[in-house]
């Protein structure tokens, strides 16, 4: 159970681990109905949101108990209830960057068999970098190694094949030369041409425990895949020496002996895709802390790459200001420490996660559009005997609830289903509980007003306390669904799809897909309504959608 | 040390000498330490030669051992990427379905594969796939002396059955690898010369359902590895061998040797060197001494799964070839040992004598000075070195001593008064001696007067002790000291820092002191000698003071004091207070300065009793202060936590009007972007106007000159038609009219002719026959007409079926044989074609006929002969001759005779008979059949007809053998009307276009969905023929693009894809689908219902009436040109569908004597292309639109805007049927496939999409499956609980309750734990997909659903054994 009850000395303490769903809150409505009557503390730790009757039963037990205390983890829970009048202590949890990340000196990637490609990808992807950068590719010694040149053209970097006693420059890309070890020390390259270690030579083992002498904490060090056993036995010593070390994955590799091998040792900080690698190379090599556009979208591949999910669509502008702003936030001083503590900890993407969604949103935002639907396209929705409507990005839900009470106005409520999408979960549970805070019902009003609405809106909404809960009737026509738009795929079929705001955050190719799927999913003549400031990107959006009013943002399919 | 304990220590005897001694212990170490080294450099580079052997050969051993274990880990991943190749399952899924062209296909596909495997990979000696009866199905296979890779076929497959690995492999799992033993590869149970070492690799094949298709087995030449261990013997010392786990050699470098285990020779590496062989297996790797061997051996394990098959690279060097080298270093070494030995004796003995004499006499003289003598025994020594200095100095010191002695009884004996002699200035003892009296005296004066000042001091600190309030402090001060010092008089004033009165020097304490009036007890700064001391902070003395005041008094009298002194009590130079005394002698140095340590004393004492007074003060002070703060700060605290709190509401306001802050931020810099985006924009655009508004004009113009000669051309083109239609109409009723009467005329004339009752005369019977045969010449002559006409209006059917030319030749054979017998001439019947093929053969024979009663009936006399063979057109591959020896055809008369009403000469008609349509029928049907039809004559000789035909698709069609370079085919003029082409298969586009050309069509090409689209838009073609498996996009999504494309979307699209029909296809748009292969019938049957497509008449609209639904709705407004027919009731409205076709029927949801869905099914039975359109007066249930979404996806229910509705529907469904010509209508394309893959299996599918719930159960019911539907979970659930079901196909997003929560209680149920359940989601990422699973589901489909992958998971899981 991951619900505990504390009786200490002084109070009474309601402990939550976990989300709050199913047998949890089962356990925590029963916890906080039979609270002691003096000072109650309850604590939600991992909870990003609460469902209804948990955000009742709380707002409940400071009707009844002034003096209890809630304590919540979660940034967005905490906005959330306080949003809602339930007063909240946000506690945080030490902030991920409190181990400082020492400065990256030199950079060391190794591959052996089936590497060459993902190298080379690597390598593209960085900028002109700040730090030497060390590379050793198995090679045979019998043909001429033309990594060199292949590199030239692909980097801004300078690439040298070095000779013996050459000296180290920061922002040249060394390449060992087949048939010669290459190693470091105190500044100059040594070529040697010693015995092959574990059948290698160059090996990159060699180099590895070189480099982890000459830079100690500031190496960052990549294995790529491979076979063999060449560089296992030196990254044990970057790490004793405080460096970083990164090892691909294996189930991206086709020869997967060297690093699983490696994973198996343990002796790595991170296990991550090629994509992953080129992203901390990029921010770790480049002289600016901050991230440059060409960074982050190396950045969100390797974010793909780890969590799934997809961002490279997106707007690179608003993505690069959110960064900046959790850095900030955060205290990360550089992208590239950021980056190590987010590919790291899945708790920091879901904070990046929460970030990246942006989820502004009122009840009858853009009224005269809503007006619009009510008086020109309702009597047509009226002519279905089922009515579907898609509410896509549709955040914490104001816009499907805004809909829903002018479709109950005009009669319509019963024979619709309102399906409201969003790629937040969060977002999700905070729509799907129905629950606003009262201090909006006079925008609410005016809005409503605005919007055509004639009726008694008290009919849609009760006040409980300090929140506004959304009548049973609204709430069992809409269903909250996640759903990317990025990703996913028609899952039904709609006379109408609500889409406001959320175009604004996509790139032009993601717009035109996102619009395909839309007229994949309407009815035969359907409409598709979009946010007051968008517009559709000419070319296939024009093609599949044709306006009918312009100033409306209201178009059919055709 | 107790002399009588023995001496523990080694001590040599003690009458050696020193030169002994010496030579002993130097003669001993030097030979010991030699000694020592020699030994020890001789083992260790004994073990260093032994250690380097063994290195190099266990390097040698393991750098082979692991070559080759890395050369055998390859292979299995090789012989994975076979046994689990994509193309070998579908072959084997295919030839399971036992569709042969497919397994054909994928046959080739896999052994393109092997064969590229084993070519690329040179040590692969053979590659098969043995089916799970071990017979070798595919079987490729290295010629190991050319190197060529031969594919085996008929008797190169061999049944392996018995073969170990085989049956070993086959019962593996999936990804392991049975791996035999090396062996070398045999014939007929003896190896194969030259020998030829290999070894198997063998892995199952298992299919998606764990079904075992069999194995795929390599066999792999090991002499790529043998070289390895063969390369390592090839010379020097250290032998290499490559054994098997008993010992038997895979290698030795004895050829003779190798393999003999197999060539039954004696002798294995155990039976060799049995102890080297027992050291192996005790360990995978190592080296050892193995007796006089060293051997060094590493274990390889070709299959990581059966550690007890293994091999060993062995290494092996004799010691005694090691040792040798050492052996001639050791003697060597211990010859310069010996001679080092001898030099060092010569050279100790020769040193040791010249040292040791001198000593010898030094000692003596020494010994004798101990004994007192003192007189110096001369030594001979002439050397001035240490040892001559030694001697000298022995003598000096002798005289010295004596001098010394006497000097010092002297001192001993005086007193400190005396100083003793000093001999010399350098007399060194002599003056200290003297200095130390003087010293000695002068101390013990000093002493005497420090130890008074110390116990006077002493004494003051005591009596200052404790914590003395102010007066006593000055009292015992003041006493004390004027004690000490003898004073008469002493007074003791302190300085009053705060004091008010100006005279801070108050009298606190005094010592024999009388008061007077004129004596002050207060005095100002400067005042007085007190006041000038504390201002000045310097001492003041008085002496010989006279004055009678300050006489000092005692018991018995009063005296003047001599002196007084005043002293200022300075603590840390700050002044405390002055002491002042009266004193009768005057001070001595000691009392002056005791009295100065003593006022600093007293100062600090007094500092320090002044401090403490001032700290009680504060201290009282302060604790009634602290208790006022407290009180103040217990308020503070209050309004503390209130202001607390609301800086608590005001930080997390702040933090939310920051977020906001960046949104709004966010959202400012987008509009501006878009802005500037949206000016740049409509600058364009208005550019674009500008241009397009002067095209417009131009076009105006244009359109306008177009649109009339158009309207010109199809009203003549109407007229063309309709006298065409009359025509044939005609024809059609007059030859049914005419029939009828000549049947009679035909039966009664027999009847007469007959005269069976006798009663006719002969004459009349004669008439009689000529009215019969009359009415026959004429029956034939109608129904030549009729063929003719039907075969020019198109209406000519053909219906293909399979047949045999022997078969046909013999039909015709029995046919004409009479024939022949009567006219006497010889019929030869000949068939060199012998086979199958597929085509009307009806109309064939029909054809045959005519050409072989031609023949009989113009040739006199001779020969009529048939003669079927194959001919070298590859379209027309049959060919078949009539060839007579009859009165022949002119030349000029050659192409005449195929014309209708036609003959050669209007007298030959009249000799021969017949009615001259035969051989233009001939030709007409031959063309419908694909065919053509020839003649070559020679007139008075005889006619060859020569008929060609297509033979159908199981010849040409499965793979179109590549065609012959296209040739050049003149170029059709410009405007004819073009089909495009769009599919990837060169082969398929080429046979088009010449299917396109032979129709009079142009052809466009495209082999990408890309270069279709840029195509359509450049040409805008007639019709689209579309592959669905398009290299760079998905014919589903093309044909989307097109039919979404308000510019392409009118232009019909003809599916013909390899993939299984899928009705969705319809739905979006497509006219008609064909599954390939497909014959060139069907293809012109697809391009017919193309062009038909585009120029068919306006539809026709039948409407049934009901309560809401009134013919006026429409009327006025429906498509222009349509034709509308009322009906009043749903029967009616099924009686005039029986008789006439309709586009479009619109039905009332509630018809008067029908339920309207009953009526939608009866309706669809007849006019199974009909769109259909629901009008309803009220709300219809969910259920019931799903049941009838089956029929349309246009239900209107009565509303402001449903009649607008409604008529755009009709427009759109008009638009969408004028475009189409369905399916159904093509001659020979096949019914849509029905098969029972599924048959018997109920199919649950839960969704509330109404059209995938639609297109779902439409496809599973084609392949049999009862399928049922619920909308949501809920209804699932119920529907679940009450019926038995095999399968359910369960969307996620549902209302009343989604597929996640459905599943998990689906799971909950025991009865349906096993049921398999099929997720339906719209998600892509991995993570949500899991999440299905998680909830219960055993898999899942992505949406839209995949036609193929839908029937084939629906199979795969309920034939899975639950």
């Amino acid at each position: 159970m991951s619900v505990a009850v504390h009786d200490a000395p002084d109070r009474q303490r309601i402990l939550v681990l976990g989300p709050v769903t199913g047998a949890t809150e089962t356990a925590l409505l029963a916890a906080l109905e039979s609270a002691a009557p003096g000072a109650v503390e309850v604590s939600l730790f991992d909870a990003p949101v609460v469902p209804t009757r948990t955000v009742l039963a709380l707002a409940a037990l400071f009707d009844r108990n002034p003096a209890a205390r809630l304590i919540v983890y979660q940034t967005t829970l905490a906005y959330y209830l306080n949003a809602l009048g339930i007063p909240s202590r946000r506690h945080t949890w030490p902030p991920p960057s409190a181990t400082p990340v020492p400065a990256v000196r030199a950079l060391a990637l190794g591959g052996s068999a089936d590497s060459l490609d993902k190298f080379i990808s690597i390598i593209e992807r960085l900028p002109e970098a700040a730090v030497p950068v060390f590379l050793v590719q198995h090679v045979s010694e019998n043909h001429p190694h033309l990594l060199d040149q292949l590199l030239r053209t692909r980097t801004p970097c300078r690439v040298e094949m070095p000779h013996h006693l050459t000296p180290v420059i920061p922002g040249t890309l060394y390449i060992a030369p087949p048939g010669h070890h290459m190693r470091v020390n105190s500044g100059l390259l040594y070529l040697t041409r010693d015995r092959k270690q574990d059948f290698a030579r160059p090996s990159i083992g060699l180099l590895f425990e070189s480099l982890a002498r000459e830079y100690g904490d500031g190496l960052v060090a990549g294995l790529l895949c491979g076979l063999g056993q060449d560089g296992l036995a030196a990254l044990p010593k970057i790490r004793a020496a405080g460096g970083l070390v990164l090892v691909e994955r294996a189930d991206e590799c086709q020869a997967t002996a060297l690093v699983k091998q490696a994973a198996a040792a343990g002796e790595y900080d991170m296990l991550c895709s090629w994509r992953g690698i080129a992203s901390l190379f990029a921010a770790a090599a480049s002289p600016n802390a901050l991230p440059d556009e060409v960074l982050i979208r190396t950045f969100l591949d390797g974010v793909h790459a780890r969590y799934g999910y997809d961002y490279r669509q997106y707007a690179p502008g608003t993505l690069q200001r959110r960064t900046l702003r959790m850095m900030d936030t955060l205290g990360f001083p550089t992208f590239y420490a950021f980056q190590r503590a987010l590919l790291a900890q899945p708790p920091l993407f879901e904070r990046l996660f929460q970030e990246l969604s942006i989820g502004v949103t009122n009840f009858f935002r853009h009224p005269r559009q809503l007006d619009w639907l009510r008086r020109e396209l309702f009597p047509w929705l009226a002519s279905f005997p089922l009515i579907r409507i898609w509410v896509a990005g549709c955040a914490s839900g104001e816009d499907a609830y805004s809909l829903a009470i002018l479709l109950d106005e005009a009669g319509l409520l019963h024979r619709s289903r309102i399906f409201a999408t969003d790629i937040n979960p969060v977002l999700l549970q905070q729509g799907s509980n129905g629950l606003y805070p009262a201090t909006n019902l006079h925008a609410f009003r005016d809005h409503y007003r605005q919007s055509g609405g004639q009726g008694d809106h008290s009919r849609h909404l009760a006040r409980q306390g300090s929140c506004l809960a959304m009548a049973p009737h609204l709430r069992e026509r809409i269903l909250f669904f996640s759903h990317s738009l990025a990703n996913d795929g028609v899952f039904n079929e709609f006379q109408l799809i609500l889409c406001r705001n959320v175009f604004i955050y996509f790139q032009r190719t993601l717009q035109e897909q996102v619009l395909a799927l839309f007229a994949r999913s309407l009815h035969q003549g359907g409409y598709l309504v979009l946010g007051a400031r968008e517009s559709l990107p000419p070319g296939t959006g024009q093609d599949l959608f044709g306006s009918v009013d312009q100033s409306l943002r209201v178009y059919r399919r055709r | 040390m107790n002399p009588t304990a023995p001496a523990r220590r080694f001590r040599l005897p003690a009458h050696w000498g020193v030169r002994t001694r010496i030579a002993l212990v130097f003669h001993g170490v030097v030979l010991l330490s030699l000694s020592l080294v020699g030994y020890y450099g001789y083992v260790n580079a004994g073990a260093a030669y032994r250690g380097k052997a063994l290195e190099s050969i266990a390097g040698q051993t393991a750098e082979i051992a692991q070559a080759i274990t890395f050369f055998l880990r390859e292979v299995p991943r090789d012989l994975r990427s076979m046994s689990q190749f994509h193309a070998l399952e579908q072959l084997l899924y295919w030839e399971e379905l036992g569709m042969e062209e497919k397994t054909m296909d994928w046959k080739i596909t896999v052994i393109d594969a092997f064969r590229s495997l084993v070519a690329a990979r040179e040590e692969i000696h053979e590659l098969c796939f043995l089916d799970r009866e071990g017979r070798e199905r595919i079987r490729v296979l290295r010629d190991p002396t050319t190197g060529q890779v031969q594919t085996a076929t008929g008797a190169g497959l061999r049944n392996r059955r018995p073969n170990i690995d085989f049956q070993v492999a086959l019962a593996l799992d999936r990804n392991r690898t049975q791996v035999s033993p090396l062996t070398l590869a045999m014939e007929q149970g003896v190896p194969r010369q030259p020998l030829l070492p290999v070894i198997r690799f063998a892995q199952p094949v298992i299919g998606a359902n764990e079904v075992r298709y069999g194995v795929v087995m390599v066999e792999i030449l090991a002499q790529s590895f043998l070289d390895m261990v063969r390369r390592a013997d090839a010379g020097g010392d250290h032998r290499y061998y490559l054994i098997s786990a008993t010992g038997d050699y895979f290698h030795h470098r004895d050829p003779e040797r190798t393999w003999g285990h197999l060539r039954g020779l004696p002798g294995t590496f155990r039976t060799d060197l049995p102890a080297a062989f027992a050291a192996l297996q005790r360990s995978e790797q190592g080296a050892a001494e193995v007796g006089a061997l060293v051997v060094s051996h590493h274990r390889i394990q070709p299959d990581p799964a059966v550690p007890e098959q293994h091999w060993f690279v062995v290494g092996l060097v004799d010691q005694a070839r090691v040792l040798t080298q050492l052996n001639s270093f050791g003697l060597v070494f211990f010859t310069i040992l010996a001679a080092a030995m001898g030099l060092v004796l010569l050279a100790t003995r020769l040193a040791l004598n010249g040292v040791l004499n001198p000593l010898a006499a030094m000692t003596r003289q020494l010994e004798k000075l101990g004994r007192g003598e003192v007189t110096p025994e001369p030594v001979a020594y002439p050397y001035r070195d240490e040892i001559g200095r030694v001697l000298a100095s022995t003598n000096h010191l002798m005289d010295t001593l004596g001098n010394l002695t006497r000097q010092a009884d002297t001192i001993a004996a005086g007193d400190y008064s005396k100083r003793v002699r000093v001999l010399s200035a350098d007399d060194l003892l002599g003056n200290a001696i003297n200095n130390m009296t003087a010293v000695l005296d002068k101390n013990r004066q000093a002493h005497a007067r420090r130890t008074w000042l110390a116990e006077g001091l002493g004494g003051l600190g005591r009596e200052l002790a404790g914590d003395p309030s102010l007066e006593e402090l000055a009292s015992r001060a003041s006493a004390f000291l004027c004690r000490r010092l003898e004073a008469g008089h002493g007074a003791f004033f302190v300085f009053d820092r705060d004091d008010a009165t100006g005279k801070p020097l108050v009298l606190m304490g005094s010592y024999m002191f009388t008061e007077r009036d004129t004596v002050a007890t207060r005095y100002a700064l400067g005042e007085g000698a007190v006041g000038q001391v504390a201002r000045e902070k310097q001492p003041i003395l008085l002496r010989n003071v006279t004055r009678a005041e300050g006489l000092v008094t005692t018991g018995t009298l009063s005296v003047p004091p001599l002196v007084i002194i005043a002293v200022p009590l300075l603590y840390q130079e700050i002044l405390q207070g002055v002491l002042e005394l009266a004193a009768f002698t005057p001070l001595d140095e000691v009392q002056r300065e005791f009295l100065d340590q003593a006022a600093g004393m007293v100062a600090a004492a007094l500092f320090a009793t002044l401090q403490r007074d001032r700290i009680a003060t504060l201290l009282a002070k302060s604790e009634s202060a602290t208790r006022m703060t407290e009180d103040r700060n217990r308020q503070l605290q209050e309004v503390n936590a209130a202001m607390e709190e609301q800086r608590q509401q005001l930080q997390q306001q702040t933090e939310e009007l920051q977020q906001a802050n960046a949104q709004m931020e966010e959202q400012q810099q987008q509009l501006q972007q878009q802005t500037e985006e949206l000016q740049q924009t409509n600058a364009q655009m208005e550019e674009q106007q500008q241009l397009l508004e002067g095209q417009a004009h131009d076009l105006t113009a244009n359109n306008a000159a177009l649109r009339d000669s158009q309207a010109e051309l199809s009203a003549r083109a109407r007229q063309l038609e309709e006298a065409d239609r009359y025509k044939s109409d005609f024809l059609a009723n007059m030859s049914h009219e005419l029939r009828t009467p000549l049947n009679s005329i035909i039966l009664i004339s027999r009847m007469m002719a007959l005269n069976e009752d006798g009663t006719l005369d002969p004459e009349t019977v004669r008439r009689a026959r000529v009215v019969h045969n009359s009415g026959n010449d004429l029956l034939r002559l109608i129904n030549d007409i009729l063929d003719l006409s039907k075969i020019e209006s198109g209406r000519m059917e053909l219906h293909p079926e399979s047949f045999d030319t022997g078969e046909l030749a013999a039909e015709l054979q029995d046919l004409f044989a009479e024939t022949a017998r009567e006219r006497a001439l010889d019929f030869r019947v000949e068939d060199a074609f012998h086979g199958p093929v597929v085509g009307d053969r009806n109309k064939v024979v029909q054809v045959l006929r005519n050409l072989l009663a031609n023949a009989f009936k113009f040739t006199p006399h001779g020969t009529v002969a048939l003669r079927c063979e194959t001919g070298d057109d590859p379209q027309r591959p049959l060919r078949i001759h009539v060839a007579d020896t009859g009165i022949g055809i002119p030349p000029d008369k050659l192409e005449l005779i195929f014309e209708a009403f036609r003959q050669v000469d209007s007298s030959i008609s009249r000799r021969f008979g017949g009615t001259g349509l035969g051989l233009s029928i001939s030709r007409e049907l031959t063309r419908l059949l694909g065919g053509s039809l020839q003649v070559a004559s020679q007139e008075g000789e005889g006619s060859t007809f020569t008929l060609c035909l297509p033979t159908g698709p199981e010849r040409t069609a499965a793979r179109p053998a590549p065609l012959p370079p296209a040739a050049p085919r003149p170029a059709l003029p410009a405007g004819t009307p073009a089909i495009l082409v769009i599919d990837d298969d060169p082969n398929f586009l080429e046979t088009i276009a010449i299917i396109n050309h032979r129709q009079g069509l142009r052809t466009l090409q495209a082999r990408s969905g890309q270069e279709g689209l840029a195509l359509a838009a450049a040409h805008r073609p007639a019709g689209i023929i579309l592959d669905l498996g398009l290299p760079d996009m998905d014919g589903d999504a093309l044909l989307a693009r097109i039919k979404t494309d308000p510019g392409l979307k009118e232009i019909p699209v003809f599916v013909i894809s390899s993939r299984d029909r899928n009705p969705a296809l319809l739905e979006q748009g497509a006219i008609g689908v064909l599954q390939k292969p497909v014959t060139a019938e069907q293809i012109q049957g697809a391009e017919n219902a193309l062009l038909a497509a585009m120029d068919r008449p306006h539809g026709a609209m039948l409407i049934v009436e009901g309560a809401a639904l009134r013919a006026e709705l429409v009327a006025d407004r429906a498509r222009p040109g349509s034709r509308q027919v009322a009906a009043r009731s749903a029967a009616e409205a099924l009686a005039l569908a029986a008789g006439d076709a309709f586009d479009l029927v619109l039905v009332d949801h509630e018809p008067p004597d029908m339920d309207c869905a009953e009526f939608c099914r009866k309706l669809l039975e007849r006019q199974p292309d009909a769109k259909i359109i629901i009008y309803a007066a009220g709300e219809i249930g969910e259920e019931r639109v799903a049941q009838l979404r089956r029929f349309t996806d246009s239900l209107i229910q009565q509303a402001p805007q449903a009649r607008q509705r409604l008529l755009e529907d009709i427009e759109r469904f008009l638009a969408a049927t004028l475009a189409q010509t369905r399916q159904h209508d093509q001659p020979g394309s096949p019914p849509p496939r029905r098969d029972s893959l599924l048959a018997g299996k109920r199919l649950l599918v839960v969704d509330d999409d109404p059209r995938n719930l639609f297109v779902l159960s439409e496809a599973l019911e084609q392949h049999g499956a009862e399928v049922l539907s619920a909308l949501n979970g809920r209804k699932a659930l119920e529907l679940l609980q009450e019926e038995p079901v095999d399968l359910v196909f369960m969307d996620i997003m549902m209302p009343e309750m989604d597929g996640y929560e459905t599943m998990t209680r689906i799971r909950a149920i025991e009865s349906l734990k096993r049921l398999p359940v099929i997720a339906l989601t719209a998600k892509a990422l991995k993570d949500d997909r899991h999440k299905c699973l998680e909830a219960g589901a055993d898999d899942y489909l992505a949406k839209p659903v995949d036609y193929e992958l839908l029937i084939n998971m629906a199979r795969a899981w309920i034939g899975k054994p639950r």
